[in-house]
């Protein structure tokens, strides 16, 4: 292991050592390779009861229950929960739109510090970690791994990232979909500058493939509350055409585009039961991470 | 509209200011890279014309604000009767006002237009203000300062008076103040019921006033408040002859008085069908009776009403009145009534066969009676020359010398007539020239003509010569002369008849009582045709022998006006009780002088209805500036009221709607 130590801008230990305490878990059974904190599709040797189930021959005999037996004269055998490991694969939109920010802030920068931290907090519990990057298309992948060497890997890739381009967030969705093996947890961090009707059919596919999304949407403050003075030529940082407009003019229907997008989004978000998070990039993601996890512990705790 | 402080308008382009101030700020635009542009798009492409609608609402109303508080400043009147120039403190303001009687008719069944008009006049002059009053009325037509608006309408200037007005001797009075005084910026207000009679448009003189005003240095501006609203039932009574007869009767004399009279109101069709009976008033010396006169269509006369005496009563006064309607000033109508005075015409002549045609035209009266006395005198013997109760003189000798001349201008200050004529010295060619003159004319010498010298033109219109009642003019075209004499004139004259050449026929001598008169044809008839075509001469002497008869007479009909005449001496009998001792000639009513009684009337021309119309005033001022305010309807309330209340309730409607505008609109969260 190396020694030297890379102080990464995105990587704060304060951080990472305050969350070290909660568990990364899943909303939905993982299929890992290895034992792990997650629940499985299959029985398995964990203290969590499952079912019983009639004995056929064939069965191990040490898992008959002796004591159902003697209650009714028939052969039981008594079924556990399996433990296992997950995947979980960061899908990082790194287009142009991501640079954008404020407080020296941007968006890409606060998806590189929550991309950090649950990775770190997934390798350390044993959980393999992956990162693709999305600029017109898939910029970089690095494949799930739980080694915790790893991490290093994640890390440099996360440095690498740089803005670019527009977004091909839907048609990588589609490509991960497919590619990243079944029931995995996919967390997707971008500002979802996209029509919602696309993105319904991306986390339609996801779901189809039983993975379990999590969708952190990053917005910045002068996004959402449109706060621009004086009459601005806006340039669509993906390259797009500008606008010229005065913001008391056009301010009113902003807010009235936004809302409707919202709303929109916030319908797929429930068909498809995504979990997503609308995260304003002013307020520190130490809190959001906290929050993320302690409803996903909760959930399981109440399944 | 019109503005106090109009050049505070020249702040008017500030209203463009917040249109720069937005200009300006759609300039001073910065560039930002954006990432959301999908929603800037979608905003963009939402509902463009409803916000494009509302900003330029916004700006609207800021322009419209500022437009508001600049008016508001500027301090706006309601009225546009001071025209798009008005407006600023007037120098002077001179108002004209008609007092006469149709100007009392009342308008809204408690005010009369006079009041009305000085209730508006007040109203707005103090809102408009000035630094010099003026007002000419038109009993005085003099130009009375005052030393503010409030005394001005206060005084007798904007009282009722009988006499009837003359609008073009009031303006006339105003050009000549405004020639007199040089002053600065000068309004002229003008309020008058626009009676025909009383602006006389007719007349020449709107053309020298016209030419008067406008070669004054200083602007004028002549603003009319005209009341022409007549009143539809309105009667007047007119008392048209009193004569006092005495008759026997069963061998007892009897003493009546012979009242005509004649009352009028305006034709219409309810009039032309229906009869009505009109109680008619008689009062007699305080005596009342009353008689029901019947009135079908638009007049009815009752001729020689015989109302019985006292049998020793020679002269009295009386009044005849119909009921109150709309205007009671020509409700009533006063007369005297006396023995009537001799007609005594003295006659100084030379040479009888001349004075003979004179003699027997002013022997014969024209109503026929047979008490006319002509007293014939030769120039020796003017010692004898009595003109106490002479109706006239007619003189053809030598003027009168100094011994002879101070009766005789005393006779003339009495309002006695005196008619020269060429002496036969002179027509006869025994002098050239005589070296007498009287009151500054002199006879120079004599002409004769081969060839008949015809008249040339005549003033047909007064005096004299004038037409007769029916409009038929006298025939003085037709009179012929071979010989007339030719006068030298030291003093100023009225020309009323001139011959062929220039020479006068007729000269009359301004006076202001009595009337003084120089024929340079001779009434012989070997001279003039005067004798053979004796109409012309009849009719002129008989004229003058009626005037001296009014004059010399103990009783006097007069038509209400001011003369030079002092009224310190006249008591009021009857008339209006508030009238002032000074304004007594100027008011219908009665007066007893120390000699005779004076019954003070409106005049005829009163009861002419007539108005202008609105066209025909603005030729009366053209190329003048002029505004006018004509209540047609009679419920015309105020004519100039300032309106900045209007502008800054408007003003603060637009900022209210601006701030509406611009609030924020509610975005779900």
């Amino acid at each position: 292991m190396s020694t030297e130590r890379q102080s990464r801008s995105f990587v704060d230990p304060a951080v990472l050592a305050q969350l070290g305490a909660i568990p990364l878990l899943s909303r939905k059974p993982m299929l890992g390779s290895v034992s792990g904190r997650h629940a499985s599709p299959h029985r398995g040797a964990s203290v969590e009861f499952a079912e019983y189930r009639k004995y056929v021959p064939g069965d191990d005999l040490r898992r008959l229950d002796w004591r159902a037996y003697a209650r009714s004269d028939r052969f039981y055998i008594k079924e556990f929960d399996a433990d296992t490991n997950l995947r979980i694969v960061f899908v990082i939109d790194s287009s142009e739109s991501m640079e954008f920010g404020s407080g020296g802030v941007t968006k890409l920068h606060y998806a590189k510090q929550i991309t950090a931290a649950l990775s770190y907090l997934a390798i350390q519990q044993g959980d393999a970690a992956g990162l693709a990057c999305v600029g017109k298309g898939l910029v970089q992948n690095v494949p799930a791994r739980r080694n915790p060497a790893h991490l290093q890997t994640i890390y440099n890739s996360l440095e690498d990232v740089k803005p670019q381009g527009a977004t091909g967030l839907v048609d990588v969705l589609h490509e991960l979909a497919e590619t990243v093996r079944q029931r995995a947890l996919v967390v997707v961090l971008s500002d979802l500058f996209i029509e919602p009707d696309l993105l319904r059919s991306c986390f339609e596919h996801l779901r189809f493939r039983k993975h379990d999304v999590s969708v952190f949407h990053l917005l910045a403050p002068e996004e959402i509350r449109f706060a621009v003075q004086r009459p601005t030529r806006f340039v669509d940082m993906e390259g797009g055409t500008s606008l010229f407009a005065d913001p008391a003019e056009i301010a009113d229907r902003y807010q009235r585009a936004l809302a409707e997008y919202f709303d929109k989004l916030r319908r797929i978000v429930l068909e498809t039961a995504i979990d997503y998070r609308r995260i304003s990039i002013d307020t520190p993601y130490a809190s959001e991470l906290t929050k993320f996890l302690i409803d996903r512990a909760s959930m399981r705790s109440s399944r | 509209m019109s503005f106090l402080q109009p050049y505070l308008l020249l702040a008017l382009p500030v209203v463009a200011l917040p249109i720069v101030i937005h200009l300006i700020n759609q300039q001073r635009f910065q560039t930002r890279r954006w990432a959301a542009m999908m929603f800037l798009l979608a905003a963009n492409r939402m509902n463009k014309g409803v916000a494009r609608i509302r900003q330029w609402l916004i700006l609207a109303m800021r322009t419209l604000s500022v437009a508001a508080l600049i008016f508001a400043i500027a301090r706006p009147l309601s009225s546009g009767v001071l025209g798009m120039t008005g407006g600023g403190k007037a120098d002077t303001t001179i108002v004209l006002i008609d007092r006469s009687p149709s100007m009392q008719q009342l308008v809204d069944g408690q005010r009369s237009k006079l009041e009305l008009g000085r209730q508006q006049l007040g109203q707005t002059l103090a809102t408009l203000g000035s630094t010099h009053w003026i007002a000419i009325d038109s009993v005085s037509n003099e130009a009375r300062p005052f030393d503010s608006l409030e005394a001005l309408m206060n005084s007798t200037a904007v009282t009722p008076s009988s006499t009837m007005t003359s609008v073009p001797s009031m303006l006339q009075a105003s050009l000549d103040f405004l020639q007199a005084n040089r002053s600065g910026p000068t309004e002229i207000w003008i309020c008058s019921d626009l009676r025909q009679a009383d602006w006389d448009d007719a007349s020449g003189s709107w053309s020298v006033l016209r030419e008067g005003f406008a070669t004054l240095p200083q602007s004028v501006r002549f603003h009319l408040l005209g009341y022409p609203n007549q009143a539809e039932s309105n009667m007047s009574i007119r008392v048209t002859e009193v004569r006092r007869e005495t008759t026997q009767k069963n061998g007892l004399e009897e003493n009546s008085l012979l009242l005509s009279l004649a009352i009028n109101r305006p034709q219409s069709r309810e009039s032309a069908r229906e009869v009505m009976q009109v109680p008619v008033q008689i009062e007699i010396d305080g005596r009342r009776s009353e008689l029901a006169v019947p009135l079908q269509g638009s007049q009815a006369d009752v001729k020689q009403q015989r109302l019985p005496l006292s049998k020793d009563q020679q002269r009295g006064w009386g009044r005849v009145s119909i009921p109150a309607d709309s205007q009671n000033e020509d409700n009533e109508f006063y007369f005297v009534f006396d023995e009537p005075p001799v007609r005594r015409v003295v006659v100084v002549s030379d040479d009888s066969t001349a004075t003979r045609p004179l003699e027997i035209a002013a022997a014969i009266a024209a109503d026929g009676s047979s008490d006319a006395m002509v007293e014939i005198l030769t120039p020796d013997q003017l010692d004898s020359l009595a003109l106490d109760d002479a109706s006239l003189l007619l003189w053809q000798a030598s003027l009168p010398d100094s011994t002879i001349e101070p009766a005789i201008l005393q006779y003339i200050n009495q309002g006695g007539q005196v008619v020269f004529f060429p002496p036969s010295t002179l027509s006869s060619g025994l002098t050239k020239g005589l070296p007498g003159a009287f009151m500054g004319v002199r006879w120079n010498r004599w002409t004769d003509s081969d060839s008949k010298v015809m008249v040339e033109n005549w003033r047909g219109d007064q005096d004299l010569f004038a037409a007769t009642e029916s409009g038929s003019g006298l025939p003085v075209g037709q009179l012929e002369l071979s010989g007339f004499a030719s006068l030298q004139l030291d003093t100023e004259s009225i020309t009323l008849a001139s011959l062929t050449g220039g020479n006068p026929l007729l000269v009359r001598l301004p006076t202001t009582h009595g009337g003084v008169y120089f024929m340079t044809a001779s009434s012989d008839p070997n001279f003039s045709s005067l004798a053979s075509n004796g109409i012309v001469l009849f009719v002129a002497l008989q004229r003058a022998i009626e005037r001296g008869r009014a004059a010399t007479g103990n009783t006097l009909q007069r038509i209400a006006g001011r003369s030079d005449e002092s009224t310190n001496s006249w008591r009021q009998i009857a008339g209006r009780s508030n009238a002032l001792s000074t304004e007594f000639e100027s008011q219908a009513g009665v007066y007893q002088t120390a000699d005779r009684l004076v019954a003070v009337n409106r005049s005829l021309a009163e009861d002419q209805l007539a108005t202008l119309e609105d066209s025909k005033i603005q030729s009366l001022f053209a190329g003048l500036s002029f505004s006018s305010v004509i209540d047609s309807s009679g419920s015309m309330s105020a004519i100039v009221r300032e309106v900045w209340r209007v502008f800054l309730i408007s003003m603060i409607v637009a900022l209210l709607v601006e701030a509406s505008l611009c609030l924020p609109r509610r975005t779900s969260k």
